[in-house]
């Protein structure tokens, strides 16, 4: 800290212009010029400024807050630095592009090539864990074949209908919605395509959502038509693809792959579930399914690698209560979840960063 | 990425002005547009599509026009027509396919 400086001398110039050696690291660009410095104050030698981020998971805010405190502190005449790190997530959604969820910043798809892979398990725990950041969170239950969010939550309170508005319970914080409340139990679901497109349609016009910075939404596994409804009712800001240690490599996801590909949707990243098996008893570490396979297999397509869960009866048994396994205090698999979350969350800001804007149409 | 539209005009002289992101820039007629209509029932049996105006447009149909557009998803412009056609999803990969400028042209032409 400066002592012979003189504070009058203090403009936010000098301030910016020593935040600009400060970078977001997914970014890849000073805060400044990415705009994230806000309220900046200078008052007699104290500088007080907030950090806003488009994650509220960066995994790296702290050392992001440090690196900030030191570049201000260095600058002559400055006392004291205060810095608030805030979060706001960013949205490629624009007035022009006419969509039945303004209020929605970002729709994440949850989706699989097979069935059996986890992906329910894994949606249901990427919208808690995100809760946990800190973001304004919904998760949709769109496999209507196999509703089994309402189960993995702990909600089976029905949504309250009012005058074709639905108000989605909230339940372990996050706000949610599935075909499950609306079946009577050991009823399957017999649908075409249009009953399904309806479905898509009411589930993200008629829901009363409200702000959210993240929807998750829980896709059926495979390829069809509510992937599709899906893909042309929004403009979906991202698919992260569940796999087990195989099949990205035996490109039974690469199909799911391909279609978020085909539509234009960014692919988030690829999630290896059921990575190992550590034993209850003896702690031994087995790999059931081999182990490692979905990582190599995203590294060599190009796409990110955002974690692995490992086969853990844990999560079976916490998720069968309906106690999804990312509320837990510092527990493995929590901590597993939370990492995702953080890397979706990157994943999220780099892809809103470089999407192409939603053509400007009139008349 | 693919090649996206960056500006949609509904109503240029000679039809619907379509700006790409990658500089690219063409016009594609009403009739044009409508008799290219990807939908399951128009790849079925394509339209009979009006180009020429009646000579006393009483009780005749209007001449083809778009009406109005959407956005759908991240990769396709879906079309109004005043035949009240609007069935038809135009991903931006069959709006370069179906061009028709001198250059798209040529080149699918050699």
């Amino acid at each position: 800290m400066g002592i012979f400086g003189n504070a009058g001398d203090l403009s936010e110039a000098h301030i910016l212009a020593a935040l600009q050696t400060v970078k977001d690291p997914d970014l890849e660009r000073d805060v400044v010029s990415l705009g994230f410095v806000k309220d900046l104050k200078i008052a007699a030698g104290k500088v007080s400024f907030s950090l806003e981020l488009t994650t509220p998971a960066c995994s790296v805010k702290d050392q992001l807050k440090a690196e900030a405190e030191r570049a201000v502190g260095s600058l002559p005449g400055v006392q004291r630095v205060d810095v608030r790190m805030t979060f706001r997530v960013t949205t490629t959604q624009t007035p022009q592009a006419r969509t039945l969820i303004p209020e929605v910043r970002n729709t994440i798809a949850v989706a699989s090539g097979k069935g059996g892979v986890g992906k329910s398990t894994v949606a249901a725990n990427l919208a808690v864990a995100l809760m946990r950041f800190g973001a304004k969170v919904g998760l949709m239950d769109a496999d209507v074949y196999g509703p089994s969010i309402p189960i993995l939550m702990g909600a089976s309170e029905a949504p309250q209908v009012t005058q074709n508005r639905i108000l989605p319970p909230v339940a372990q914080g996050v706000k949610m919605i599935s075909m499950g409340y609306f079946l009577p139990r050991n009823e399957a679901v017999i649908w075409r395509g249009p009953m399904l497109h309806k479905m898509i349609q009411q589930f993200l016009g008629e829901v009363e959502w409200g702000e959210l910075d993240y929807l998750v939404i829980d896709l059926p596994p495979g390829t069809g038509d509510i992937q599709l409804s899906l893909c042309q009712t929004i403009p979906l800001t991202g698919a992260v693809i569940v796999s087990t240690p195989q099949d990205l490599a035996l490109e039974v996801a690469s199909k799911a792959i391909a279609m978020f590909k085909k539509l234009n949707t960014p692919i988030l990243g690829v999630v290896e579930n059921m990575s190992y098996y550590v034993c209850s008893h003896c702690g031994e570490r087995d790999e059931i399914f081999g182990h490692g396979g979905a990582r190599r297999a995203s590294a060599q397509l190009g796409y990110p690698f955002l974690g692995e869960i490992p086969l853990n009866p844990a999560i079976r048994t916490s998720s069968d209560s309906g106690h999804p396994a990312a509320l837990g205090e510092n527990t493995p698999d929590s901590k597993a979840f939370l990492e995702i979350a953080s890397a979706v969350a990157a994943q999220i800001s780099i892809a809103n960063f470089n999407a192409p804007q939603t053509p400007v149409i009139e008349g | 990425m693919n090649p996206a539209p960056t500006a949609i005009k509904l109503s240029a002289p000679g039809g619907v002005l379509v700006r790409w992101n990658d500089g690219h820039e063409a016009t594609y007629s009403y009739a044009y547009l409508r008799q290219r209509c990807p939908c399951a029932t128009c790849r079925d049996s394509p339209p009979t599509v009006k180009v020429t105006p009646d000579p006393f447009p009483i009780h005749g149909k209007d001449v083809i026009k778009v009406t109005g557009a959407a956005p759908v998803g991240h990769y396709a412009i879906q079309f109004n027509f005043n035949d009240s056609h609007a069935t038809g999803i135009y991903s931006y990969a069959y709006l370069r396919e179906i061009c028709p400028c001198d250059r798209c042209r040529a080149k699918s032409d050699s």
